[in-house]
C-alpha cells in the first residue's frame, strides 16, 4: 500500500504543474515513473493480470497515486499528457529491452502502406522526436501526445494553453518535419 | 505558451510559415508561401516540407505507438471469442478484434476491455444493467453491440459489431464536400435520434466515436457508456452523480461541471460535431445559427430534440442549391398550400413537402436580410406562411385519421419558425401572442394527456413552459387585452389538466384550474373557444378534488360547471369547444354518483354523455377527438354498468367501445391515445369478464392492457403519469389474474406495481388518491403472495 504522502504530493504537484509550473510536471513525472517501474517488473513476473497492456499499467499507476477518484477534464487532459510522456519512456525501453533480448534489430510497421517510408523504428522515432524538439520543443510535445498517448487535438489544447486550430496547425506542420526526418534515417 | 519557446531557427521559421499556409484552401498554400515577406531560404525550406504532405499525412497515427511496439501478448480468449489482433488503444481501454471461438460462423467483433478505474464502479453496474437495452439498439448508423461481460480479472468487455472503416477526421481530411458533410451529419444524427426513442443517450458524442464505413455511411460508436436516458434520478451507488466520461470540447458545460448526461447534452454535442464538419471560413451563417443553438450554455436554450435539430440542418440543406433564385418563393409556397388543403388525405408525403418548401422559405427569408427593406415584406410573409401551416394545414391534417406522423412534421417545422420568432426580442406584441400561442398549438402535438398526441410529455411539457412564459409576460405589459386574456386563460385551463393527469400535482392543477376561470369569467364577450376553456377549468378543478379524494367536493364543481354550460346562449352551448367540456361534465359527474351509490342517477349521465359524443362524432365524419371522447364515455357507462351487476349490459357497452378503439389505432398506429383506449376499456373488460367467469377471456384481455401500458411508459421516456397508469392497471390486471386462480402472475403484477407506486411514494410524489385506492389495496393483496 501507498502511504498518503506520495499521494499528496503527486496531487500537489499536479495543482501545480496547471497552474503553469513546468518544474512540478518534472517532479511528478520522475516520482510517477519510479512507480511505474515498480508495477511493470510486478508484471513481468506474472503477478499481474496477462492482458494489461503497458498503456493500462501506465494509467493505473497514475491514477494509483492521484487516487482521482473523479477527473476534473482539465485534470483529465494533463493527467493524458503526463501518461504520454510516460508511454513514450515506457514504450522505448521495452523496445529496446526486447531488442537486447532477441540480440536483433527489430523493426516495427510505423506506417502502413507508405512504401517510400516503409519499416522505421520506434527508436527512429523518438530520435527525431528529440532532434524535433531541438528546434521547436513545443511541436515535440504535440507529436508526443499525440502519438504517444493519443490524444486529441481539444486535450492537448488545454494542456498547452493553446487554440485548438493552432495545435492542429503545429501538429500538422510537426508531422510534415518528422516525415522527412525519418525518410532521411531510411535511406 | 507560445511565446518561451527558443530563438526561431531556419526550420523553425519555417514550421511557422507552414502553420500560416494551413489556414489556406490545400491547392493555395504554396502560393501563399511564396507571397509572404520572408527570406528566400525560408521559403525553400517551407516549400520543400509542403511537398512532403501527401505522404505525411498518413504517418504517426494518433495513439499509434503502442500498438506499434509489439508490447503486450494479446489475451487469447475474451468470452466466447477468440482475439485475432489489436485494433487500438485509448483512454477507455483497449479494442481487440476477435472471432467467436466456437467457430460456428464467420464473425468478426471488435471487443473493448474496459480499462480498471476507467469507468467508476457505478457505471460499470449501470452498463451492466442497460446491456440488454443497448443490445436491441438496432440501426444501420449505431455500431451494434452483440454481448458484454468480465474478463478473468474482473475487467468489463463490450462485443461490438467490427466496422471496417476510418475514423470521422480521416474521412474529413479527404476533402468531401459540404453537402457530403451535412448528409454524413444528418446520418450520424439519426442514429442519436434513435437512441433517445429508445431510452438510450450516447453520453460521448465525438468525431472519434464516428466511424465511416466503406461505404460512405457513419457508424457511432460506444453508444451509452455514459448514463442512460432514464437515469435522471442518480442511482445510490453514485451519490454525487456521475461524472463518467466525456471529451472537452465536445463535452456539454453542465457535464463538464459533473451532471449526468442526458438528451440535451447530447445535442450539444452533435452542434460541436456539425461545427466541426462545417469549419471553415465559408459557413453560411444560417448554419452557424444552427450550430449556436444546439450548443447553447443553457439547455434549455437548445433544440428540445434531435429531430428539430435535423429538421433544421435537413431544411439548410434543401435550401442551399437555390440560392441563386431569386425572390417570390412566398408566393409559390402559399399556392401551395391552398392546393395542399384540397388534398389533405395523402398527408405524410404532402407533409415532407411542405417541410422542405419551408426550407426554402426560411433561406430565402434569410437571405433576403441583406437588403433592408425586402426583408421587411419578406417577414410578413413567413409569418403569413408559418400561421397558415400553424392553424389551417395543421388542423385540415388533424381532422384526417392516422396523422399523427405528419402533424408531427409540420410541428417540427412550425417549431423552427416559433424559435426564430420568439428569439427576436424586438418582435412586435402580436407577433409574440402568436408565438405564445403557436409554442401552445405545438405542444398539444407532441404530447398532451389528452390523446391524438405523440406521447412526447416531456417536449410537450417544454413547450408548454415556453407558452406559458411568453404568454404571462404578454399579460403582465397588457393587462387589459382580451385576446391576451383568452389565450392565457385557455392555455392555464389546459395545463390544469396536465398538471393533473400528466403530473399527479392536484393543487397545481386547482391554482391553474381557478386562475384559468378568473381570466375567462372577465372577458367581456364570451367565445366559443373561452366558454369551452372555462367549462374544461371547471371540469379539471372538479376532477383535482376527486384526486384529493374529495369526491363531494369534486361534485359540487362538476355541478357549477354544468351549470354554466346549460346558462350558455345556444349557439355557444351546441359549439365544439363546449361539447367537449360537457362531454367530460356529465362523465365525471356520473362517476360521482356511482361513488355515492346513485347507481341509476350514474348510468343516466353517462348515457348522456354517450349520446352527445355519438351524435358529434357523426357530425364531424369521424373526428379522432371524438372518436376518442364516445370511447372515454363508453368506457365509463361500462364501469358504472359493471359497478351496479349489470354484466351483460357492461360487456356490450365495454366491447362496443373496445372496437372503436381498435379501429382508431388501426388507422394511427403511432397514436398513444388509440393504445390507451384499448387498455383503458380491455382492463374493464377484463373485470367484467372475470365476474361473469369467462376467465379465459378475462386473463387475455388483462394481458393485453398491461402489455400496451408497458409500451406507453416505455415511449413516454418514464413519464410519472404514464409510469401510474402502468402500476394501476398491474393492480387491476391481478385481481383478474388471482381469480382466474394464477397466483403467481397476480403476485408478479402486484410486486411490480408496488414497485412502482414505492418509488413515487418514497419520494413523497404520490397523491393521497393514489395512496389509498391503488398503494395501499396492492400493499394488503401483496400479503397473501410469499415474498
Amino acid at each position: 500500500m501507498l502511504t498518503r504522502t506520495p499521494n499528496d504530493e503527486a496531487r500537489a504537484l499536479l495543482g501545480g504543474w496547471r497552474r503553469g509550473d513546468r518544474a512540478a510536471r518534472d517532479r511528478l513525472f520522475a516520482l510517477l515513473y519510479a512507480e511505474l517501474r515498480q508495477a511493470a517488473a510486478a508484471m513481468l513476473r506474472g503477478e499481474r493480470h496477462v492482458s494489461l497492456s503497458i498503456g493500462d499499467l501506465v494509467h493505473e499507476t497514475i491514477l494509483k497515486l492521484i487516487a482521482l477518484d473523479r477527473i476534473d477534464w482539465r485534470d483529465r487532459a494533463h493527467f493524458m499528457a503526463l501518461t504520454s510522456t510516460m508511454m513514450r519512456r515506457a514504450l522505448i525501453e521495452h523496445v529496446r529491452a526486447k531488442r537486447a533480448a532477441k540480440r536483433d534489430h527489430m523493426k516495427v510497421e510505423l506506417i502502413t502502406n507508405l512504401p517510400d517510408v516503409g519499416n522505421a523504428d520506434l527508436d527512429e522515432v523518438n530520435d527525431a522526436l528529440d532532434r524535433l524538439a531541438r528546434v521547436d520543443p513545443q511541436r515535440a510535445e504535440i507529436v508526443e501526445m499525440r502519438y504517444f498517448g493519443g490524444m486529441e487535438i481539444t486535450d492537448i489544447a488545454v494542456v498547452l494553453n493553446l487554440s485548438e486550430s493552432t495545435v492542429k496547425r503545429r501538429w500538422q506542420s510537426a508531422r510534415l518535419w518528422l516525415y522527412e526526418a525519418l525518410q532521411a534515417q531510411d535511406v | 505558451m507560445s511565446d518561451d519557446r527558443p530563438p526561431a531557427s531556419l526550420d523553425a521559421q519555417a514550421l511557422d510559415l507552414i502553420d500560416g499556409a494551413m489556414d489556406q484552401p490545400s491547392d493555395s498554400r504554396e502560393a501563399w508561401i511564396r507571397s509572404r515577406p520572408v527570406s528566400e531560404a525560408v521559403r525553400d525550406r517551407a516549400l520543400t516540407l509542403l511537398s512532403l504532405s501527401p505522404g505525411a499525412a498518413a504517418i504517426l497515427p494518433t495513439g499509434g505507438a503502442p500498438g506499434l511496439a509489439g508490447e503486450a501478448p494479446l489475451p487469447e480468449r475474451i468470452g466466447a471469442y477468440r482475439v485475432t489482433g489489436r485494433i487500438g488503444q485509448g483512454g477507455m481501454g483497449t479494442v481487440y478484434r476477435g472471432e467467436r471461438a466456437t467457430g460456428d460462423f464467420d464473425h468478426t467483433v471488435a471487443i473493448k476491455v474496459i480499462r480498471p478505474g476507467a469507468l467508476s464502479g457505478a457505471l460499470v453496474e449501470r452498463f451492466r444493467r442497460e446491456r440488454q437495452t443497448l443490445a436491441r439498439l438496432a440501426h444501420p448508423n449505431i455500431a451494434r453491440l452483440f454481448d458484454g461481460g468480465e474478463t478473468a480479472a474482473g475487467e468489463p468487455f463490450i462485443v461490438m459489431e467490427y466496422v471496417e472503416g476510418r475514423p470521422l477526421t480521416d474521412w474529413l481530411a479527404a476533402g468531401p464536400s459540404d453537402a457530403a458533410r451535412l448528409d454524413l451529419f444528418l446520418a450520424a444524427a439519426a442514429a442519436v435520434a434513435f437512441a433517445h426513442q429508445n431510452l438510450v443517450v450516447h453520453g460521448d458524442v465525438t468525431p472519434a466515436n464516428i466511424l465511416v464505413d466503406a461505404a460512405g455511411q457513419p457508424k457511432l460508436i460506444d453508444f451509452g457508456i455514459a448514463a442512460p436516458a432514464t437515469a435522471a434520478a442518480p442511482s445510490p451507488a453514485a451519490p454525487g452523480g456521475d461524472a463518467g466520461i466525456h471529451t472537452p470540447g465536445f463535452a456539454a458545460p453542465e457535464r463538464i461541471a459533473g451532471a449526468p448526461s442526458s438528451t440535451l447534452s447530447d445535442i450539444y454535442s452533435l452542434g460541436r460535431v456539425l461545427g466541426w464538419l462545417t469549419e471553415g471560413g465559408r459557413r453560411a451563417p444560417e448554419l452557424s445559427a444552427i450550430v449556436a443553438r444546439a450548443t447553447a450554455d443553457d439547455p434549455a436554450d437548445r433544440y428540445s430534440t434531435v429531430e428539430a435539430l435535423r429538421a433544421d440542418v435537413a431544411a439548410w440543406r434543401g435550401g442551399f442549391p437555390v440560392s441563386a433564385a431569386g425572390g417570390g418563393r412566398g408566393y409559390v409556397f402559399r399556392k401551395f398550400v391552398g392546393r395542399h388543403r384540397l388534398a389533405v388525405g395523402a398527408a405524410a408525403t404532402a407533409a415532407s413537402l411542405l417541410v422542405a418548401a419551408f426550407g426554402l422559405t426560411l433561406a430565402a427569408n434569410a437571405r433576403a436580410e441583406a437588403a433592408r427593406a425586402e426583408a421587411e415584406a419578406r417577414f410578413e410573409d413567413v409569418r403569413a406562411l408559418a400561421k397558415s401551416m400553424m392553424f389551417d394545414v395543421y388542423d385540415e391534417v388533424a381532422k384526417v385519421q392516422g396523422s399523427v406522423d405528419a402533424r408531427l412534421k409540420l410541428a417540427q417545422t412550425a417549431q423552427t419558425y416559433l424559435d426564430r420568432l420568439a428569439a427576436d426580442p424586438h418582435a412586435p406584441f402580436d407577433v409574440r401572442l402568436e408565438a405564445g400561442e403557436g409554442y401552445f398549438r405545438l405542444g398539444r402535438v407532441m404530447g398532451s394527456t389528452g390523446g391524438g398526441s405523440l406521447g412526447r410529455r416531456e417536449e410537450g411539457k417544454a413547450l408548454y413552459g415556453r407558452a406559458e412564459a411568453i404568454l404571462e409576460r404578454l399579460h403582465a405589459e397588457q393587462p387589459a387585452r382580451a385576446d391576451v386574456s383568452l389565450a392565457l386563460g385557455h392555455l392555464l385551463s389546459f395545463l390544469a389538466g396536465e398538471s393533473l393527469y400528466a403530473d399527479g400535482d392536484s393543487k397545481a392543477a386547482r391554482a391553474r384550474a381557478t386562475r384559468a376561470r378568473t381570466l375567462l369569467t372577465a372577458l367581456p364577450e364570451p367565445s366559443d373557444r373561452s366558454a369551452g376553456a372555462l367549462a374544461a377549468a371547471y371540469l379539471y378543478e372538479g376532477d383535482s378534488y376527486g384526486w384529493d379524494n374529495d369526491i363531494p367536493g369534486a361534485g359540487r364543481v362538476y355541478e357549477q360547471g354544468l351549470k354554466i354550460v346549460a346558462d350558455l346562449p345556444p349557439a355557444l352551448r351546441d359549439s365544439d369547444p363546449v361539447a367537449v367540456s360537457l362531454s367530460g361534465l356529465l362523465r365525471q359527474s356520473g362517476n360521482v354518483y356511482l361513488h355515492t351509490g346513485r347507481i341509476d342517477d350514474a348510468v343516466a349521465r353517462m348515457q348522456e354523455g354517450v349520446a352527445l359524443n355519438r351524435a358529434r362524432l357523426a357530425a364531424a365524419e369521424g373526428d379522432p377527438t371524438w372518436t376518442r371522447r364516445l370511447i372515454a364515455s363508453l368506457w365509463s357507462l361500462g364501469d358504472a354498468q359493471r359497478e351496479a351487476g349489470r354484466l351483460d349490459a357492461a360487456l356490450a357497452t365495454l366491447q362496443d367501445g373496445q372496437a372503436i378503439a381498435r379501429a382508431m389505432a388501426v388507422r394511427s398506429p403511432t397514436d398513444a391515445g388509440a393504445a390507451e383506449s384499448i387498455a383503458l376499456t380491455g382492463l374493464v373488460l377484463a373485470q367484467v369478464q372475470s365476474a361473469r367467469g369467462a376467465h379465459a377471456q378475462a386473463v387475455a384481455a388483462a394481458d393485453e392492457a398491461v402489455a400496451i401500458r408497458r409500451q406507453l411508459a416505455q415511449r413516454s421516456g418514464g413519464n410519472k403519469g404514464s409510469r401510474l397508469h402502468l402500476a394501476v392497471g398491474l393492480k387491476d390486471a391481478a385481481a383478474v389474474y388471482r381469480r382466474a386462480g394464477r397466483t403467481g402472475s397476480a403476485c408478479g403484477a402486484l410486486r411490480e406495481s408496488r414497485t412502482i407506486l414505492r418509488g413515487y411514494a418514497d419520494r413523497d410524489d404520490l397523491s393521497d388518491y393514489d395512496r389509498q385506492n391503488n398503494l395501499q389495496p396492492v400493499e394488503t393483496d401483496l400479503k397473501a403472495c410469499r415474498t
